[in-house]
């Protein structure tokens, strides 16, 4: 049955997005932390990464998401897809703490975990591609993309998913939900968590008690790269308006699985490949561009070049306004709208 | 026409499904089908499952009796694949849920209509409570605030679960009156079979039930 697409009366007034530049990213997981800190330390949670990042090329998290189907096909029908375990998200291991700490055996036994340990939700980290000396890496930080056409909220008989009429956020209702899981299935991104504890579905929620207050999200503000732009995807005032709409260097992950995501990214451009006798070799570039576009799609192209051409221009002495957009000198700017300090918010202890 | 039979025996045995006092009570074997896929309630649960087998159990064996204040109904299965956990997330746990119309119209097979609700009682072997709920059409089930007990033990490959709740009900509910008559369904939840929601075995046409009087 073809799915009877309803979206253009539900748009939201306004659309929360992120960009994520990824020829800065360190990988240093600091945003990774930042949102574990803030929202995953519950019971039930503990093997959730609501923000994950990735090298590439990798398996990703969970392991070979990218073949778990969900998502919508050329016909924008609902396609099929496996439901990812607590394994393939890496688990969270368990270590014998109570045994080298209280049981006595500190000097015997060592630290270890326990179980399965074959895989973890950052196991290929820096493997990446290639051979020596035209090996190749780059980073790939993932946070759900408050898509514009939700696989989750399709997907769900009991409608405990919802798109925030204000922002575009897309939030599980926890009340509603009652733990089906066909939302994780319907993802074609996988960044629903299953919390066993609580019964519920979970996932990233855009941090929208922040951004209620003008405050950018966690995982944007810690960012020591200056990787993450937060803000509204509408305001043409905003860094995201710029390097999506205007500039067109920024462009989202997957974008055939059809969910229509509001999280984009600006391509990698690694340094250039090294021949035979060590001299540098331009005719390829170190990415293969084909891996580029499997990530990102044709538009690849079009982003890489605008991309190269500014940098070039600033090269040779001049100035780019969109080289200068993605620096951000002034760390804040990237933020705009909600560049607000959670210092200044007075907060209201939970009774 | 199933017969609930009215006893005198104590409410600790007739929550016991292995208990001697169910042995004489008729028991009635009822068929189940899959769910239809056509009237699930999204897109994506109307095509994800298409290809997949609906209803992994096909039937059960329901007895029934009250003691003038409860009911307590006792269902049977063959389901040689135990699933009590949510331990991971792909898997989920076995189920099964009793139907009654609150509305005597009520379609059994979209879960009643915006009119014509139906009242649920379910037991899950993931949860030691059972729990009631009231639907207006698929994917509209809301929870009702009375109390359903349940009870459920293996034996051999079988599934032995009994649901009981008040005659009387509140809040939307249905309600029950020893000489009086209902009909009812049932619907089986196979958890290996990645059963929950609306994909399960279920009786597609009500049964008459009449409830012995005092
Ligand atoms: C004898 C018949 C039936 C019984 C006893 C029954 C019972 C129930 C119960 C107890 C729930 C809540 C499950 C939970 O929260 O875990 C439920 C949910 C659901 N049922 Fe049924 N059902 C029956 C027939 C059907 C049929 C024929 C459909 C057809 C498409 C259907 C579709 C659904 C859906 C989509 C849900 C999930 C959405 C929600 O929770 O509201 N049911 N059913
Ligand atoms: S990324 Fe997945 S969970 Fe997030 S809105 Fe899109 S479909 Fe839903
Ligand atoms: S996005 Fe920022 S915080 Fe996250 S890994 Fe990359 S550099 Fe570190």
């Amino acid at each position: 049955m073809a799915r009877i697409r309803k979206d253009a009366e539900q748009q939201p007034k306004h659309q929360v997005s992120m960009v994520f530049d990824l020829n800065k990213c360190l990988g240093c997981q600091t945003c990774t932390i930042a949102c574990k800190r803030l929202w995953t330390r519950d019971e039930g949670m503990e093997y959730m990464w609501w923000a994950t990042v990735n090298t590439q090329p990798g398996r990703g998290t969970p392991r070979d998401y990218e073949k778990m189907g969900g998502g919508f096909d050329s016909e924008d029908v609902p396609r099929a897809g496996h439901l990812p375990t607590r394994g393939e998200f890496g688990d969270a291991w368990k270590f014998n703490y109570d045994e080298v700490f209280y049981g006595g055996k500190g000097s015997k036994v060592h630290l270890k975990p326990e179980g399965d340990t074959t895989w973890g939700p950052n196991w290929d980290e820096d493997q990446g591609g290639g051979e020596y000396p035209n090996s190749y890496f780059f980073y790939l930080p993932r946070i759900c993309n408050h898509c514009t056409h939700p696989a989750c909220l399709d997907a769900c008989p009991r409608a405990a998913i919802e798109k925030r009429e204000e922002d575009g956020i897309v939030l599980i209702n926890e009340d509603r939900c009652r733990g089906y899981r066909f939302c994780m299935e319907a993802c074609p991104y996988k960044k629903i968590y299953f919390n066993q504890a609580r019964k519920v579905a979970q996932k990233c929620i855009f941090c929208f008690p922040r951004v209620d207050k003008e405050v950018a999200p966690a995982c944007a503000r810690m960012c020591p790269g200056r990787v993450r732009f937060a803000g509204y995807l509408d305001d043409p005032e905003g860094p995201i308006y710029k390097l999506v709409k205007d500039w067109k260097v920024a462009i989202p992950l997957h974008p055939e699985y059809g969910t229509e995501p509001n999280v984009y990214y600006v391509p990698p451009i690694a340094p250039p490949r090294l021949d035979k006798d060590g001299n540098v070799d331009e005719s390829s570039p170190r990415i293969p561009t084909a891996y580029l576009e499997h990530l990102f799609g044709p538009a690849v192209h079009g982003s890489l070049e605008i991309l190269q051409r500014e940098m070039d221009k600033t090269r040779g002495g001049g100035k780019s306004e969109l080289m200068d957009l993605l620096i951000s000198r002034r760390w804040l700017d990237m933020f705009h709208n909600l560049d607000r300090d959670p210092a200044t918010l007075e907060w209201t202890a939970k009774t | 026409m199933l017969v609930v039979a009215k006893l005198s025996a104590d409410h600790g045995a007739l929550m016991d499904p292995a208990a001697s006092v169910w042995q004489p009570i008729k028991s009635t074997a009822l068929a189940l089908e899959a769910t239809p896929t056509g009237t699930q309630p999204t897109p994506y649960t109307r095509t994800s499952w298409k290809d997949r087998k609906i209803g992994a159990v096909p039937g059960v064996g329901v007895q029934a009796a009250h003691d003038g204040e409860s009911i307590f109904v006792r269902l049977e299965w063959v389901d040689a694949n135990e699933n009590r956990s949510v331990e991971d997330n792909n898997v989920f746990p076995d189920g099964a849920a009793i139907v009654f119309p609150v509305k005597e119209t009520a379609p059994i097979d979209t879960m009643g209509s915006e009119t014509e609700p139906v009242n649920a009682w379910q037991w899950q072997a993931n949860s030691e409570r059972g729990r009631s709920v009231v639907a207006h059409g698929v994917g509209s089930t809301e929870p009702s605030t009375e109390a359903v007990d349940v009870a459920a033990v293996r034996s051999g490959d079988h599934w032995q679960v009994i649901i009981s709740r008040k005659l009387a009900g509140a809040d939307g509910s249905v309600s029950l009156n020893p000489g009086g008559a209902s009909r009812f369904g049932v619907a089986v939840w196979e958890g290996g079979n990645g059963e929950r929601a609306g994909f399960k075995g279920y009786t597609a046409k009500w049964t008459d039930i009449r409830l012995a009087d005092a």
